[in-house]
């Protein structure tokens, strides 16, 4: 039987969370075998607040926030968008993609040789964003996505959240790999360029076709470019001054598609609009 | 007077050469609606037309006086409104709770007090509550259905479009949903695809009949049922000349149409109503054709 009981001031300070972690356990300890001091906790509990500790306590073990949101959170980000950011499964796997990528390049390189594997440093690295932004929205990459079509909240916003996140979690890890293999000059952070050039480009072009589909275009384009310039003995054109303006002009146009249009696909992956150029939401 | 919720005029839609809708004119009027037809008939092509997910090839569509042609207007007519696609998949490794809680999001209730609340309502309104924590992959097909269900449910919509939405749900399941449907139907207007007409019959007030992408019936149900009195008959034997005829579990046949000999006249269903609308419209395709 217990011989003393906690004072008000105490358990008030229990009720409202305040009462550090040491206190705190020493109360609940005593509160399951005190029913006095229980009936003084239920005095002190407003009615109204027991529905919202519930639907709290619903949600912490309902899976409600997962890894990602909660760094999303924590980075400053809205609870709201970084439960639509986290609900990308690509972002999931981002890290551990990118981070087995990193070992296959250096792995790769160190069995093919310097030249080849700057080649397939080059054809891959800046592809690989690209991959990840594909994936992380549309019809092929999302099973609820005509749920989302029918939600007000804005598509280009959750693509562009989805994007930028996929960006944050490929590219430092990208770049590490370039940094640690034995490329030419700048190469081992010059494929950033490019890697922009191309997702700004899928970005743009999935306002009218399934964004998979444009990253293999995008992909197979690349590919062929630093293939040719291998082969032709100078893989490092691909990097040249006058490349860099074209991809300076893929970024500019592909900001003008997304400016023009936002995505929207039939679940069959055709291109349906309400009305041609006016899919805006 | 009510002002219909839906109206469509001269709607048509076309998939890879194939005419879905054509000329489609229907009004849909508050209430909780129930759309029939066989398969193929354009059903769920009208209910994503309504979800604002598919536009028209022609023809003009207004929902809750909107047009959803225009962006403005088409986002909120999305903030009243409640959908269920016939085929829905759920991001891998959610759980029930972090699924509805992600298209809580989607539909901009933000406030994560508010969401969080909304969540377990609509949660328990399914009967998924004590199932919230559990991988949507776990679930059985009726769950998952009533996973779906439940984020077509949140922020209590002025319009729910809901196809198929009780297939994979036991007979306790489908009353427990219609008694939900019932009461949301009372202050917001309820769209059903099925191909269940005792759904129908016990749920809406009012039905439309789809059949090769226009209205063949748009009416009440009890509208619909009467224009099957005296054309429902058991006998003994199935009749050759019954547009419909099947064995019934006492062991006759229920003949719907011409009356067999020896027949007895018994009060149609909505189900006999449908066949024998379903019936007159093979007919009259045999007649074209003829």
């Amino acid at each position: 039987m217990n011989t003393w009981h906690v004072d008000a001031s105490t358990l008030g300070a229990w009720v409202e969370g305040t009462s550090g972690p040491i206190a705190s356990a020493s109360i609940e300890q005593h509160l399951v075998q005190c029913a006095q001091c229980r009936a003084a906790v239920a005095g002190l509990v407003r009615i109204e607040d027991v529905p919202g500790s519930w639907d709290d306590v619903l949600a912490e073990v309902s899976g409600g926030a997962g890894l990602v949101e909660r760094v999303l959170v924590r980075l400053g980000l809205r609870a709201g968008d970084a439960v639509v950011v986290g609900a990308a499964p690509v972002l999931r796997i981002a890290w551990s993609a990118g981070l087995a990528a990193v070992l296959g390049f250096i792995l790769v390189a160190s069995m093919v040789g310097d030249d080849h594997g700057q080649a397939l440093f080059l054809a891959l690295a800046p592809l690989m964003p690209v991959a990840g932004v594909a994936a992380a929205y549309g019809p092929s990459a999302d099973p609820s996505y005509e749920l989302g079509l029918a939600a007000p909240y804005r598509m280009i916003r959750l693509v562009l959240l989805r994007s930028a996140a996929v960006l944050l979690a490929a590219v430092p890890i990208t770049v590490a790999a370039g940094l640690l293999l034995p490329l030419d000059g700048a190469t081992g952070v010059a494929w950033v360029l490019p890697a922009l050039a191309f997702t700004v480009l899928v970005l743009g072009a999935g306002s009218w076709v399934d964004p998979w589909a444009a990253a293999v275009t995008v992909g197979a384009g690349w590919v062929t470019a630093v293939a040719v310039s291998a082969r032709l003995g100078d893989v490092l054109a691909v990097l040249a001054p006058s490349a860099v303006v074209g991809y300076v002009v893929l970024i500019v146009a592909g900001a003008l598609l997304i400016a023009l249009g936002t995505p929207a696909w039939r679940l069959d992956g055709q291109w349906a609009p309400m009305q041609p150029g006016r899919e805006r939401t | 007077m009510t002002t219909p919720v839906i109206e469509l005029q001269g709607v048509s839609r076309r998939f890879r050469g194939a005419t879905v809708l054509d000329d489609l004119q229907l009004e849909v009027m508050p209430g909780v609606v129930g759309l029939l037809g066989p398969n193929g008939a354009g059903k769920t092509t009208l209910l994503r037309i309504l979800a604002t997910v598919l536009g028209t090839d022609g023809g003009s569509v207004r929902i809750l006086g909107r047009d959803p042609e225009d962006a403005a207007e088409r986002t909120e007519i999305r903030r009243r409104l409640g959908y269920l696609p016939q085929e829905l998949g759920y991001p891998r490794g959610f759980t029930a709770y972090r699924f509805v809680d992600y298209m809580a999001v989607l539909k901009e209730i933000e406030d994560p007090t508010v969401r969080r609340a909304e969540v377990r309502r609509v949660l328990e309104d399914v009967d998924l509550a004590d199932r919230a924590a559990k991988s949507i992959r776990t679930l059985s097909g009726g769950q998952r259905r009533r996973v779906g269900l439940a984020q077509a449910l949140l922020g209590s919509p002025e319009l729910l479009v809901l196809d198929e939405p009780t297939t994979g749900l036991d007979p306790e399941q489908r009353v427990s949903l219609r008694t939900v449907l019932a009461e949301r139907g009372r202050a917001s207007t309820v769209i059903i695809a099925t191909h269940q007409t005792e759904d129908v019959a016990a749920l809406c007030e009012h039905v439309i009949v789809l059949d090769r992408g226009s209205v063949s019936f748009q009416g009440t149900v009890s509208a619909l049922v009467a224009e099957a009195q005296g054309r429902v008959w058991l006998a003994d034997a199935p009749d050759p000349r019954a547009q419909v005829s099947w064995r019934t579990a006492t062991g006759r046949y229920r003949n719907l149409g011409v009356p067999p000999p020896g027949a007895d006249l018994v009060e149609p269903t909505l189900e006999d109503a449908y066949l024998l609308l379903r019936g007159a419209a093979g007919s009259e395709v045999e007649r074209e054709a003829a």
